[in-house]
């Protein structure tokens, strides 16, 4: 009998939730948070529910929600009530196919159907406070579902859950301008040293504390210093310091921790991006999924999908990001995760990755095209042909790691030609760093995008001919596109960091690959 | 002098001329400072060419961490040649662009700095770091950092597009071989596909001299002879001695020069029927590039001997044209009889070992066809010149009058500069080529240089004194109408139609990845 009191008590909580506000609306979507950390109870531990269950409930008090109900109208209810039904059925789909152990499939639902009421409150919520609610959820039940079934310790769960906590607090409190500035200079100078220490050890022993684990091996130094970098670059405005829980999707060996910090950096690099959003998580979804079902079915996928899933996250990450004023940063975290994923992987199943992301090239940039015949803008060419290489040099695997070196290089090119790093500005200091900005964001040597496009041409060639013509065509399209396209370019001043760091990467970059790929240690 | 730095010292000359030139701007020593250096580096790699032995090829790498792409100097006749050829046109290029009054531009940085990109181009010693360059030279002759920029615009992308080329044959060799080096690559790796993909650069820079040997407003134009013939030439001739010396199978040899002379004869064809005079040096330098280019096609080992004179004069013609000249002088008229590659020109000199040497290979169609175009060529200049005149002796008059005296004593130019860059190219059989003061013996026909100079400077003087107006007129005949096509047909889709079929046949190919064992 007590197995079912979870499950009712999450039902109960998000009737109360879906119908009630103001407190109503707190008290039950606590229940849901209560109900489901009672499911984990029973599912592993009381440490993991105990860790998992604090960080959502200081989250949901951190939402601020007008005490008054909001009135819908009749689409809206209509759309939200289909929402509900529609993800509720997956849930309880999902959960009867894949029970997590032996466990009733009433308990096991609960974390299940909390991912269904985030996931129906993202795709139609009423606010913006619903949707800041329906990320912490959603980051929530994705790591109690995975704590469940990879079951880990206090500190592991209490970290996942954690990053539920950063949507709302980057809602919340956007950080001044100076304070964000100082933030962002901390993160730079933390890039350059994980980058030199990259270079000069390579990697560093694992690190543990109690069950919680961090991996520093293979090019983990790297991927935090080009996160760090982004981060300082590019991250959303008041908003910069949310790279610094990402880092731990590179990191963190605990797949609840990994899938949690990832959420957490699609859940604000996209925030007011909805459609892009749905993207997003679509692509986090598809790079969790095989992993899941590894730990929750006893005949889990099939290495095929499994690696088809990979590239299909990659391409719907870059369909989010590409256009999107700072979706970038999510793709490169995506990216870093999926290069990570796919480093050990035989060059069998890499052509199946490499034919979903010839696929996915292709859709990106018929896509922009078509965009421009609609006269729709937000879908650069540009940028959509560098994403398209950036999956076809993903998808190349060969012995030296050239493929994941240009990756890593098309990685950097597309943060530091990010538009709000050449502002239209009239000071002396941007005038004189204007011809450095040029070279930087062009094609032409020794800018970083020249190395990363040359080399992921020749990787695309190294895995096929078709492969290798497709990136040939894509180059040809970047090397016409500006023709086609104005640069866009931000108005309004950028600070001395912007003005010499970017170009000051892109040239170091494209000068030096070769430091790049001592630090990848492929 | 360690090897690893005499090697580089040609372009430090040049690089450490522009960095004083680029300190300090509108100076007006820059101009010497520019031609100073480029002289110099000029020598400093005559002298290295002068002390390598014969077939010696010095591979010399800075940087080798990199896979694929070595940081090396290849050091070896084709390319000591070629840049001391660049080097001289380009220091006689400077030298007429400071005698010449009234243009108040400074060129000096630029034009320096195409310079070191171009050197450095002829000396990389792999693909891929050709490639690399070749973009550097495009950035350096162009000068424009904003891609979007509109100067010039058409032709960059296009020199940029074709140069794709030459990457994707790069790449096709890292994947064959492991190495893109000139000398790690296997003469058999390259096929007709590849051989095709190269050509691109080669054959848009060759359109490139048609779009910009002349007709400029400023009094030198300095990228046609320096940054499109020279890289044109060297990247076709280095591409066929990584190939072995000669174009992988015949069909691929058949076709390349049967479309060469083709170009070649459509441009003296052109030049024919067309009323303004205007573009004639143009097409006929693209007629003689095309010519180099069909000579290469063959693998008779003499014809990479012409197609090497050839090229390496084309470039110093090259620089001629692009010399303003101010109605009829003396460079105008040599131009004119180079062009139409009359005995007692540099341009004869290659028709006549192409001649020689198709005759011992017995090819005596090809033999017919290259002496049809070249007589297309020589009546398509000789028709544009209407009075043998002379002005005073300037600096365009002293290279014009050196092209001649080259003409008249061969050996001059075959001993150093061209039989090594051939013999890179193409291995000459031991004797095939006998030098001597009188001219010199191919396959025992002795070309008595001296004699025919004398003989042709002797008539062009008799012209002069007599002031003899040529009986010709340029036929002007209609050009046939063109036919018109319809705008472009705009096939707009639904968009959103569009889309769902896109994203349709994605999941249908995911499908495929999956489902398929």
């Amino acid at each position: 009998m007590i197995v079912v009191l979870p499950f009712v008590l999450l039902l109960v909580g998000a009737v109360a939730a879906y119908l009630g506000s103001g407190r109503r609306r707190l008290l039950g979507t606590g229940a849901m948070l209560g109900g489901t950390a009672w499911a984990l109870l029973l599912l592993t531990d009381w440490k993991p529910a105990i860790g998992w269950v604090i960080p959502p409930l200081l989250g949901t008090l951190l939402v601020s929600r007008p005490a008054t109900r909001t009135r819908l109208t009749f689409e809206q209810i209509t759309r939200r009530a289909t929402t509900i039904a529609a993800t509720g059925l997956v849930a309880v789909f999902a959960a009867t196919k894949f029970p997590i152990g032996e466990n009733p499939t009433l308990l096991s639902a609960v974390p299940w159907l909390l991912a269904a009421v985030a996931a129906a409150w993202l795709i139609s919520p009423i606010d913006e406070p619903e949707r800041v609610q329906a990320a912490l959820l959603l980051i929530a039940a994705g790591s109690a579902l995975l704590l469940s079934a990879a079951p880990a310790g206090l500190l592991t769960a209490a970290a996942a859950a954690a990053m539920a906590m950063v949507p709302p607090l980057a809602a919340r409190w956007p950080l001044p301008q100076r304070v964000d500035s100082a933030i962002r200079i901390v993160l730079l100078l933390g890039g350059a040293a994980m980058a030199a220490m990259a270079l000069l050890f390579g990697q560093l022993p694992r690190f543990t504390q109690q069950d919680l684990a961090l991996s520093l091996d293979g090019p983990a130094l790297l991927s935090l210093a080009l996160l760090l970098v982004a981060g300082a670059l590019i991250g959303v405005p008041g908003r910069a310091w949310v790279v610094l829980p990402a880092l731990l999707a590179v990191l963190a060996i605990a797949p609840s921790l990994r899938w949690a910090a990832l959420a957490a950096l699609v859940a604000v690099t996209f925030a007011e991006q909805r459609r892009r959003e749905r993207f997003a998580w679509l692509a986090l979804f598809l790079l969790t999924l095989p992993g899941l079902f590894a730990l929750l079915s006893a005949q889990p996928w099939s290495p095929r999908a499994q690696v088809v899933a990979l590239a299909g996250s990659l391409l719907l990450a870059a369909v989010a990001a590409t256009g999107s004023s700072f979706g970038v940063l999510a793709l490169v975290g995506f990216a870093l995760v999926i290069l990570e994923n796919t480093s050990a992987m035989s060059p069998f199943l890499m052509t199946r990755f490499g034919w979903v992301a010839s696929a996915g090239a292709v859709l990106l940039l018929a896509r922009s095209l078509l965009d421009r015949q609609a006269k729709k803008s937000g879908n650069p060419l540009e940028q959509a042909l560098i994403c398209g290489l950036l999956l076809l040099a993903v998808a190349a695997h060969d012995s030296l790691g050239l493929g994941t070196l240009a990756s890593v290089l098309l990685l950097v090119d597309l943060v530091v030609t990010h538009p709000g790093m050449y502002p239209v500005s009239r000071s002396r200091a941007a005038a004189k760093a204007r011809p450095l900005l040029m070279l930087a964001r062009s094609g032409w040597p020794p800018g970083v995008r020249f190395a990363g496009v040359t080399l992921a041409v020749i990787g695309a060639l190294q895995t096929s001919l078709l492969s290798g013509l497709l990136a040939a065509i894509l180059l040809l399209g970047i090397k016409l596109s500006p023709v086609f396209e104005a640069r866009s370019e931000a108005a309004g001043d950028a600070s001395s960091r912007r003005l010499w760091v970017a170009p000051a990467l892109s040239l170091a970059c494209g000068l030096a690959p070769a430091l790049v790929l001592r630090m990848l240690r492929v | 002098m360690p090897l690893a730095l005499q090697a580089l010292l040609p372009l430090l000359v040049v690089v450490v001329a522009a960095v004083i030139v680029i300190a300090r701007p509108r100076h007006e020593l820059n101009g010497r400072v520019a031609l100073g250096a480029t002289s110099l580096a000029g020598i400093v790699t005559l002298v290295e060419l002068l002390r390598l032995s014969p077939g010696e090829r010095v591979d010399v790498p800075y940087l080798t961490s990199f896979p694929y792409a070595d940081l090396a100097i290849r050091l070896d006749g084709l390319s000591l040649a070629f840049a001391v050829v660049t080097l001289l046109t380009a220091a006689l290029l400077m030298l007429v662009r400071l005698n010449a009054p009234g243009d108040r531009r400074d060129p000096w940085a630029s034009w320096l700095l195409t310079t070191a990109a171009v050197l450095a181009v002829t000396m990389a010693a792999s693909l891929l770091l050709v490639y690399i360059l070749l973009q550097v030279l495009t950035l350096a002759w162009s000068g424009t950092l904003d891609e979007a920029a509109p100067r010039r615009r058409g032709l960059r992308l296009a020199i940029g597009v074709a140069d794709i080329g030459l990457l994707l044959v790069a790449a096709s060799a890292v994947q064959s071989v492991g190495t893109s080096a000139f000398s790690g690559v296997p003469s058999d790796t390259f096929g007709p596909a590849a051989v095709l993909l190269a050509l691109l650069p080669v054959m848009v820079r060759v359109l490139a001299l048609h779009r910009a040997a002349s007709g400029t407003e400023a009094p030198v134009a300095f990228e046609p002879a320096v940054a499109f013939a020279a890289p044109a030439g060297y990247l076709l001739l280095r591409l066929v001695a990584v190939m072995g010396g000669r174009l992988p199978g015949r069909p691929v040899e058949i076709v390349v020069f049967g479309g060469a002379l083709l170009l070649a004869a459509l441009g003296a064809i052109t030049v024919l029927v067309e009323r303004p005079a205007g573009r004639f040096p143009r097409l006929l330098l693209l007629s003689q590039a095309a010519l180099a280019l069909a000579f290469l096609a063959s693998s008779l080992p003499l014809l990479a001997l012409a197609s090497t004179w050839l090229w390496l004069q084309l470039i110093l013609l090259t620089g001629l044209c692009s010399v303003y000249r101010k109605g009829e002088q003396l460079a105008g008229e040599v131009v004119s009889l180079t062009l139409a590659a009359l005995p007692g020109t540099t341009a004869f000199v290659a028709l006549w070992i192409a001649g020689v040497g198709l005759r011992a290979g017995n090819d005596i169609l090809p033999l017919l066809a290259v002496v049809v175009v070249a007589l297309l060529m020589a009546a398509a200049a000789i028709s544009r010149v209407r009075r043998i005149a002379s002005g005073g002796i300037d600096v365009p008059a002293m290279w014009a009058l050196a092209m001649l005296a080259i003409a008249a004593v061969p050996s001059l130019a075959l001993g150093p500069l061209v039989l090594p860059a051939a013999q890179t190219v193409r291995n000459l059989p031991s004797g095939a080529v006998l030098l001597s003061p009188l001219g010199f013996i191919l396959s025992g026909i002795l070309w008595p240089a001296p004699a025919v100079a004398i003989l042709l400077a002797g008539l062009l003087a008799g012209l002069w004194r007599t002031r003899a107006t040529l009986p010709w007129r340029p036929l002007e005949l209609a050009s046939p109408p063109m036919p018109r096509f319809p705008g472009a047909i705009s096939l707009r889709l639904p968009s959103r139609w569009a889309t769902r079929a896109i994203w349709t046949a994605l999941l249908a190919i995911t499908a495929a990845a999956v489902l398929r064992p």
